[in-house]
């Protein structure tokens, strides 16, 4: 692993930007939260446990928060930060996942609900539909139509917003952007996968695939992980630290960074997001901030080491596979809710409790995935 | 005049079924059938086999996101969270625990290791009834040669399976299959000559959530007369004015006992 320690003076104008990034998400953070409030933007519909006397007040808080972040660190980062290199392609990314979860925000808290026909009854229209234009376009259109009621198979009962076959193909080209940069822009090093104590491992085109999931799942882990006031805004702060010290000792500046400017911006999104919130992040932050975690851990050669980096969100993602999995094919449940800090909700636990305490694992993992970074 | 009856922990099983506790209320788990409303992959307790452990721990959690004191639920409200969220047991599921329950305190380990699940087939089929045994495990897995033989009147014991199969009658009976457990034998000169039996059943009369575990007995007027001769009472009606008894004419109705019991 490259090891180059920069110099302190760098490490100071790199934490400079986390400064930047708090105080002008500080600045119009009270602008955003009139905003929401002023247009309903409430997906009271979607909160999990609203019935429990802790959730009460969820079913009030404006949503689409992670705006805050998203739109502050993507401004400071064009005006102050832009490299066609190293920065582009992180924002890219993170704006159109963050678009998918805006668009999927949008339509849970104004859209109608959605129909979802079943594959037998489509196979019908094809053949009986009294418009040969119909017909044709069921027929043209039949794997995507099974691909969503694969994802209905899967557990997905969406009525409202994006389906999850939707998310999925949007996430899928969010990852292929980043394959492309990483495998096409950024050169033969970055189609290894490093791991601690110098071992590697040349992936070469196989680094597609990998770079895919790996945006794909971290997006998702983060958007899971997001159902607590302060949960995935105090993890994201830890993650997005111990990135930017990383990012700064492996040498890339740019990403150090946009890294910085990410823990201001989550700072204060974090202060207002604090039990009881003023605003929750939101499909739009969580999927934003997740695929930035995931391609500035993978711009810096952090592979090896973002399981740790990012344990608790990927705890959270394996909680709910989990989950799944056993409801499906034992036919019952591991946990008494998916995802685990629900499950932690319903033995008895506070969510401030809950929260501080997936801090503090969280804290711990990612101090260890430093340590295994540095080696 | 002596009575045998099965171990206590089937007669327990019986018993959390009928007498469903939490906190300080007590309903009994009403009947759900799958086929009413063909759930696919759901949570076992979901679809008619759960177990009352599960059940209890299902409500638990229900109760607990809806802000509801699992301690001060009352017996309506448990009914209702039942009702609203298809928790209740089929007839085999019913007869699956507390056959399991025999067959442990017997010392034989669990069902699923001694049955032949006659509706699986292929590798994944056997995985799938490795993983689900009880949701595969229906009347006709029962009432299967492979898993049971049919028993003479005479040689009743607790623990046998009554079942009502609708394979040689006309195509016009709807009624599905079904299965009795027999929980209690009294005997007279080493005969039996009243059968004490549980099963997991709706009745129309019931009302909705209705059914659940009803038990009844049939008096055997002649130990070498066939099952659907004696006299079947349930709930004060028999004869014809007993729906079962009236099933039971036109369906095949076998005594049978598990191979390994």
């Amino acid at each position: 692993m490259i090891s180059i320690l920069q110099g302190t003076a760098d490490l100071a104008y790199i934490m400079g930007f986390t400064i930047v990034g708090a105080a002008l998400a500080c600045i119009w953070a009270p602008l955003l939260i009139a905003f929401l409030r002023r247009f309903n933007v409430i997906k009271s519909a979607k909160i999990e446990l609203a019935g429990l006397n802790s959730h009460i007040h969820k079913i009030k808080t404006p949503t689409m928060g992670g705006l805050l972040v998203v739109l502050t660190v993507a401004i400071i980062t064009y005006t102050l930060n832009w490299s066609r290199s190293f920065t582009w392609v992180p924002i890219g990314v993170m704006l159109l996942s963050a678009g998918l979860g805006a668009i999927d925000d949008l339509m849970n808290i104004y859209g109608a609900e959605r129909r979802s026909r079943k594959l037998g009854h489509i196979i019908n229209l094809i053949r009986v539909h009294k418009d040969p234009r119909m017909r044709l376009w069921y027929a043209i259109t039949l794997p995507w139509t099974m691909f969503k009621r694969l994802s209905v198979w899967f557990g997905s009962h969406t009525k409202r917003g994006v389906f999850v076959h939707e998310k999925l193909f949007l996430q899928f080209i969010a990852g292929s952007i980043t394959a492309w940069w990483i495998y096409g822009k950024l050169g033969p090093a970055w189609h290894f996968v490093y791991f601690p104590f110098d071992y590697s491992l040349n992936a070469g085109w196989l680094i597609v695939p990998i770079i895919i999931l790996i945006v794909m799942l971290t997006a998702n882990a983060v958007n899971v992980a997001d159902g607590m006031d302060g949960l995935s805004g105090g993890m994201l702060i830890i993650t997005f630290s111990a990135l930017t010290l990383l990012s700064w000792i492996n040498g890339f500046g740019e990403i150090a960074i946009l890294n910085a400017t990410t823990v201001g911006a989550l700072a204060t999104y974090t202060y207002f997001n604090i039990k009881p919130a003023r605003f929750i992040m939101g499909d739009l932050g969580s999927l934003g901030l997740g695929a930035l975690l995931a391609v500035n851990a993978m711009a810096i050669g952090e592979i090896g080491t973002l399981l740790f980096l990012g344990f608790m969100f990927y705890v959270e993602a394996l909680s709910v596979i989990i989950q799944i999995c056993s409801k499906y094919m034992f036919g019952k449940k591991v946990f008494r809710m998916a995802p685990l800090h629900h499950h932690f909700e319903l033995i008895g636990w506070s969510e401030e409790k809950t929260v501080m305490r997936f801090w503090v694992i969280h804290f711990v993992f990612v101090v260890f995935g430093f340590w295994l970074a540095l080696h | 005049m002596n009575t045998k009856t099965l171990s206590p922990r089937g007669l327990s099983v019986i018993n959390q079924y009928i007498h469903f506790k939490i906190g300080n209320a007590i309903a009994p788990v009403p009947y759900f059938n799958n086929k009413t409303v063909r759930a696919r992959a759901a949570l076992r307790v979901n679809i008619g086999k759960g177990s009352p452990k599960e059940i209890f721990e299902e409500i638990r959690d229900i109760a607990t996101k809806e802000n509801l004191n699992i301690d001060r639920l009352t017996n309506e409200e448990i009914s209702s969270i039942m009702k609203k969220n298809h928790l209740g047991i089929d007839c085999s599921g019913f007869a699956y625990y507390v056959l399991n329950a025999e067959s442990v305190e017997m010392d034989k380990g669990p069902l699923e290791k001694h049955l032949h699940f006659i509706q699986c087939h292929g590798f994944f089929g056997k995985i799938a009834c490795a993983f689900r045994p009880v949701e595969n495990c229906g009347v006709a897995t029962f009432a299967h040669d492979h898993n049971s033989r049919v028993l003479p009147l005479k040689e009743t014991q607790p623990g046998d399976i009554i079942t009502i199969t609708t394979k040689n009658i006309d195509s016009n009976q709807t009624d599905r299959n079904h299965i009795l457990v027999i929980h209690q034998v009294e005997y007279q000169n080493f005969l039996p000559i009243t059968l004490h039996y549980s099963h997991a059943i709706f009745y129309p009369t019931d009302g909705v959530p209705g059914g659940g575990i009803k038990q009844g007995i049939i008096e055997i007027v002649d130990a070498e007369k066939s099952l659907v001769e004696a006299r079947w009472i349930e709930n004060s009606l028999e004869w014809k004015s007993n729906p079962l008894f009236a099933r039971s004419q036109i369906s095949l109705t076998e005594l049978r006992r598990l191979r390994w019991f």
